[in-house]
């Protein structure tokens, strides 16, 4: 509708070569417009993402030339391998702690948030103060913080005598609870965001809503149930595809705090890209390993996006 | 009758301290490993290694941490990397997505919906799984240990081009046409109109791409291996790798770089609330 000028402007010049020449203008400027972007969008997103495929179903030297074609032999070798088949194994396990509490700690936030009245202005700058932490820096202070002997943690839960009668907890260092560490840092380092955005929802909530259910006697509680989570469930959906994708393909901390030990039991799959492509310079196995982890994260979202009818209520 | 207000009233009194007093107290805990940090830069080498741990420096006159790590280490070169990088992907990203949201906004032209497509369907591809690809792109133009190199994959924002269309769309058409007879041409309608009426949300998501993009660190990685080409994230982990008895440099190092996002993040945050609440969910 807005751009009817396309036709309209032109019939107004006068001399048909000068018309010629201001409707060719007219038809390749949007294209013009649209070069700039549409050129990098192929080259360092569709392109690299047509190669990594192709890679996948090729042999690759070191040089990242492709010497031979072997159709799905990468992909029966991959599902061969154990630690692949373990690094998929840590990363769902990875994404079943975090996705949970990724999306219902800054719910929570928010709706605490949403009803203190007093010191607004400093506790929600407290809030999202950690969007603005780099996660290497994240990590390293975690990681002192984590410290086995001498962290604030360990000091903590000996002083509430947790430790009365077991060693403390090597938190990076075990291969039973480095990943819960890691989970601990990824829920730091996304709660900013996730909780700005829940607030922005939680207050858009219709207040005459809220009233109406208070006169009729409905407890918090039920408020929240009934009224506020199908208000803001969008929201909620959005912030949930995100964390999940963000889950399964987490690999900062592990590269700066694990390497993925102890034992691989860091190892998640894009940590597994990275190791056999740039450590070994594997690139046809590494290009396999991030095929299959786009896979399984894109069958997660297809498997939420399944459900979003049922939940997510968007008048 | 009375008395039951009376109650209602004081029960409302109560929960209205404590949701806000709960709500200061878990915004305390949440910033406390930053806390933490800065209270760390102050400390000496040997601090870290004492039980049990103390949070709070014996003072915070000794800055012997920070003038060693301005002095002895390569970290303000880092920082100047991460800023002529985080400052130039930003540029490029508003002027690329804005361009682009104008012809989205303001044309109608073949191949809109497809081309509109192409650029949002990048949200769907995880930029973790292009390292291989893009890593040996950029190897073969020559372009590892350079500026070039490393931002060069940050220049496409979909979600920018989105919500710049979203803002342009609200500049009325009929002010286009008008503009158009007067013979104002379309990229001076974009420079005088359309980018001045959208400045918050230029700042908003200016913003938010600066700290991103200075954020970064596994491509940064990948496409460096000279010291003087590193950023600032990398920097810091190599700086506490290289010497890890050396933990009140590393902490000083930390205080040094996250000072700047702290400050930009406080004066950008009404802004950037706008900006995430508008823009991320109405799909």
């Amino acid at each position: 509708m807005r751009s009817s000028y396309n036709n309209s402007v032109a019939v107004s010049v006068a001399g048909s070569n000068v018309r010629h020449k201001k409707k060719l203008v007219n038809v390749i400027k949007p294209y013009l417009f649209l070069a700039p972007i549409t050129i990098f969008t192929i080259m360092f997103s569709y392109y690299p993402f047509i190669k990594t495929f192709i890679f996948s179903l090729s042999k690759v030297n070191v040089a990242g030339e492709i010497t031979k074609f072997v159709g799905l032999d990468n992909y029966i070798d991959i599902w061969k391998r154990p630690d692949f088949i373990n690094a998929i194994k840590v990363s769902l396990k990875f994404a079943a702690m975090f996705v949970p509490l990724a999306v219902i700690c800054p719910l929570l936030l928010a709706l605490i948030a949403n009803r203190a009245k007093f010191m607004t202005k400093f506790y929600q700058t407290c809030f999202a103060l950690p969007m603005a932490v780099s996660m290497s820096a994240t990590c390293l202070i975690f990681k002192q913080l984590l410290h086995r002997r001498v962290g604030l943690l360990n000091y903590l839960l000996e002083k509430l005598g947790i430790y009365e009668n077991v060693t403390a907890i090597d938190w990076l260092g075990s291969a039973k609870w480095a990943l819960p560490a890691l989970v601990l840092i990824m829920i730091w380092t996304g709660i900013g965001f996730n909780f700005m955005l829940l607030l922005a929802a939680v207050r858009n909530v219709p207040t005459e809503l809220l009233e109406s259910a208070s006169l009729e006697g409905a407890s918090y509680w039920q408020k929240v149930r009934k009224i506020v989570i199908p208000v803001i469930s969008p929201t909620l959906f959005f912030v949930l595809c995100t964390q999940m994708v963000k889950g399964l393909t987490m690999s900062g901390p592990v590269m700066i705090l694990t390497d993925g030990g102890p034992l691989g039991a860091t190892t998640t799959m894009i940590y597994y890209v990275y190791s056999a492509g740039f450590k070994s310079t594997n690139y046809a196995l590494g290009s396999t390993a991030s095929v299959c982890a786009f896979l399984i994260a894109f069958v997660f979202l297809l498997f939420n996006f399944k459900y979003e009818k049922r939940g997510v209520n968007y008048d | 009758m009375k008395t039951v207000n009376e109650k209602a009233r004081q029960r409302k009194k109560f929960q209205y301290y404590f949701t806000s007093i709960l709500s200061v107290i878990l915004g305390l805990i949440i910033i406390f490993p930053l806390f933490y940090a800065i209270c760390s830069g102050f400390k000496d080498n040997i601090n870290f290694d004492n039980y049990p741990p103390r949070i709070l420096p014996e003072t915070f006159r000794n800055l012997s941490n920070f003038i060693y790590v301005v002095t002895k280490t390569l970290i303000p070169r880092y920082m100047l990397n991460s800023f002529v990088i985080a400052l130039s992907a930003t540029l490029v990203r508003l002027i690329f997505s804005t361009l682009a949201a104008y012809s989205f906004a303001f044309f109608n032209f073949k191949g809109k919906n497809v081309l509109f497509f192409i650029i949002v369907g990048t949200m769907m591809i995880p930029s973790e799984a292009l390292l291989i690809s893009n890593y040996l792109t950029v190897s073969k133009l020559g372009l590892l240990n350079t500026y070039a190199g490393i931002v060069c994959v940050y220049f496409v924002s979909a979600s920018q081009v989105f919500m710049f269309r979203q803002s342009f769309k609200t500049i009325s058409g009929a002010l286009r046409d008008a503009a158009y007879i007067d013979g104002c041409g379309d990229l001076l309608f974009y420079i005088k109109i359309c980018i001045p009426v959208s400045r918050p949300v230029i700042t908003a998501l200016g913003l938010s791409s600066f700290i991103n993009v200075w954020n970064t660190y596994l491509w940064p990685l990948l496409v460096t291996n000279k010291e003087e080409m590193r950023t600032v994230q990398v920097g810091i982990t190599m700086l506490s790798n290289a010497d890890s008895n050396a933990k009140g440099h590393v902490f000083a190092g930390i205080g040094i770089i996250l000072i700047p996002m702290i400050i930009l993040f406080a004066i950008s945050q009404r802004n950037m609330v706008r900006g995430i609440s508008s823009g991320a969910v109405k799909g």
